[in-house]
């Protein structure tokens, strides 16, 4: 083992260490950086990345999409049109067995095409579904599950915060990775719809009968979701705008809806933008951090190492991506879905592009991947969102009520994996 | 303390609104920009280094914000299981971490602007000075300083602790829903 092995093995254990003593992790990664740098090259130039690199990262035009999709996503929230969106679903799959909770996933998927982000999705939809599915006599169990799970889809269906984070950080496409997102995000509603069927559908209650004239009537509801999707993901899909215009004017489209309707005023307009500030600062502190990070990767040539010692071991292809996915499972249990992207992806990439793997078909599966550290055990963020809005259900009872969702989402990522086509047949035909 | 708590909860809102009027600003001219460079085929000039310096300014203000509110992304399982001294030793740690780092960014940073200053670097269309929009950025972070001393005070005299990044979040949607 060379000294800059040894660097390196000693750097992520610092890292490891601050994180675990709760240091931002940004922060960590930054100094730990910063240090490991300075151990290789030295302080004047490792110190000297402190005065250019942040600059660069927080005045870089193309991340500007980050806080306008927060933005968006925060805007629609508190623009209630979550509640339209699951009244819309109750008039169409209503009458089926279980058809509340088939409503909350239609609701969750509508409520992603606008908001990037899980927790956002999951801690709106437990206000809006669940009292109605109390009401309706659903399983605690069951309710919160559906939520937790649904909450997942705004991870994946466009447009998603963590792919274009990943788009940034392997300098691909990130109007590809959305729309590489679409159907795999489609699959994923079916799926989960599925899924309810079969592990809960017996004994779930049945809606109202279906009614033509009035579900047709209750999409006048959900047209500004619907809009704002279609610009969106139609002016990437199109070519006529970047990623970062078309988040920019989606952000713009969202406050403009929601004044028209009456459920924006300037002061919650003010807090959205206060709420998506915060949100999106604490993404660009651990891509400033993950930025200098990566040059004490770089320096000590570790994804190369890692890269050669994978390749190594000669397990093929397939073993050694399920490797690499098992591992972001584990890292799941510890690290934010988001920080685990930007702290690991830099390190696994080149192992990725090596073996042959499409980097788009890769960022679509590592991003279900860490969807699925967000309602599995210990962490499982979605399952914490929904116990601190309702406490009275126990962490337990919703952990129990995800597991036909987590066997859902294995089996989508086998079948993503078995048939990349799925994934990337849609970008190729973009314009 | 209770009265320096609520001025300092006070300072932070004032910091938090000059951030969100600025991202509120960034939005506006991208919006502007993208609308009349496809219906005019003419862009605002300098809307691509206007927007982008304001949105770094945004971006370290509301770094200051976060610092007091203690809510960056962190790993919070080892703190979840401590609990009283413990605690507030591994609180004060970390932000005492977070202290160091914010001060040598406003340090190297600084001497990025005074090097902008020197050397006339300027905006690409109407070559407008880049230092005063550096400044602004740099005055972000020399405020997130202050900001993350002030929580280190809240945390040392035991009146606080550190947030959790997405149970904050959840909660701040939890109350704007039941505010409306």
């Amino acid at each position: 083992m060379g000294s800059t092995d040894f660097l390196a093995i000693a750097g992520f254990a610092a890292l490891f260490a601050m994180m675990f003593l709760r240091v931002p992790v940004g922060i960590a990664m930054g100094l730990v950086g910063i240090g490991g740098f300075a151990g290789v090259v030295g302080w004047k130039p490792a110190l000297s990345q402190l005065a250019n690199s942040p600059l660069r990262t927080i005045t870089d035009f193309n991340l500007s999409l980050i806080p306008f999709f927060v933005l968006m996503g925060v805007l629609a929230t508190n623009s209630g049109m979550s509640s339209e969106l699951f009244r819309t679903g109750q008039k169409w799959l209503g009458s089926f067995k279980g058809g509340m909770a088939l409503s909350t996933i239609g609701a969750c998927a509508g409520f992603a095409a606008i908001c990037g982000s899980s927790v956002a999705t999951a801690a709106t939809m437990t206000k809006v579904a669940l009292p109605e599915m109390k009401r309706e006599g659903y399983p605690d169990e069951v309710s919160t599950g559906v939520i937790a799970a649904g909450g997942t889809l705004g991870i994946l269906i466009p447009p998603s915060v963590v792919l274009a984070v990943y788009g940034f950080i392997t300098e691909q496409d990130v109007g590809k990775l959305f729309i590489a997102g679409v159907i795999p995000g489609l699959l994923a509603i079916f799926m989960y719809m599925g899924a309810v069927r079969i592990a809960y559908g017996r004994r779930l209650p049945r809606g109202a009968p279906f009614n033509l004239h009035e579900a047709i009537r209750s999409l006048s509801g959900v047209w500004a979701v619907m809009l704002l999707f279609v610009a969106i993901i139609g002016s990437i899909y199109m070519g006529v705008a970047t990623a970062t215009e078309a988040a920019a004017v989606g952000s713009f489209l969202t406050a403009l809806v929601g004044f028209f309707r009456g459920k924006l005023t300037f002061r919650l307009l003010l807090s959205s933008l206060v709420e998506a500030l915060r949100t999106s600062v604490s993404i660009y502190t651990i891509l400033i951090g993950a930025i200098l990070f990566g040059y004490f990767l770089a320096v000590t040539q570790t994804p190369q190492t890692v890269t050669a010692w994978l390749v190594g071991l000669g397990l093929g292809n397939y073993a050694t991506l399920s490797l690499i996915l098992v591992f972001f499972v584990l890292m799941g249990c510890i690290l934010d879905a988001m920080a685990m992207i930007i702290l690991l992806v830099p390190i696994v990439f080149p192992v990725v592009t090596q073996m042959g793997f499409d980097p788009i078909w890769f960022g679509v599966i590592i991003v279900m991947t860490v969807e699925l550290g967000l309602i599995t055990p210990p962490v499982g963020m979605n399952v914490f969102v929904i116990n601190s809005i309702a406490r009275d259900i126990p962490l337990p009872t919703i952990f129990r009520g995800v597991m036909p969702f987590v066997l859902a989402d294995i089996l989508r990522l086998i079948l993503l994996i078995a048939f990349p086509a799925i994934v990337i047949w849609l970008p190729t035909t973009m314009q | 303390m209770k009265h320096l708590q609520n001025i300092l909860e006070r300072v932070v809102i004032a910091i938090e609104v000059v951030a969100g009027i600025m991202l509120a600003v960034v939005t506006l001219i991208v919006v502007i920009s993208a609308v009349s460079r496809y219906l005019f085929a003419y862009p605002l000039p300098d809307a691509f280094d206007i927007s982008r310096f304001l949105l770094g300014a945004a971006i370290m203000w509301g770094f200051a914000s976060v610092g007091y509110r203690g809510s960056h992304i962190k790993v919070d399982i080892i703190a979840e299981l401590t609990s009283g001294r413990l605690r507030r030793l591994i609180d004060c740690f970390a932000w005492f971490v977070l202290l160091i780092f914010t001060a040598l960014l406003a340090w190297k940073m600084f001497d990025r602007v005074l090097s902008a200053a020197r050397s006339g670097e300027a905006t690409m269309d109407m070559r407008i000075p880049a230092w005063p929009f550096l400044t602004l950025i740099w005055a972000g972070v020399a405020v997130a300083i202050l900001a993350t001393i002030a929580r280190l005070l809240v945390i040392v005299t035991g009146r606080g602790t550190l947030g959790h990044y997405e149970s904050t979040e959840a909660t701040d949607l939890k109350d704007d829903q039941e505010r409306r």
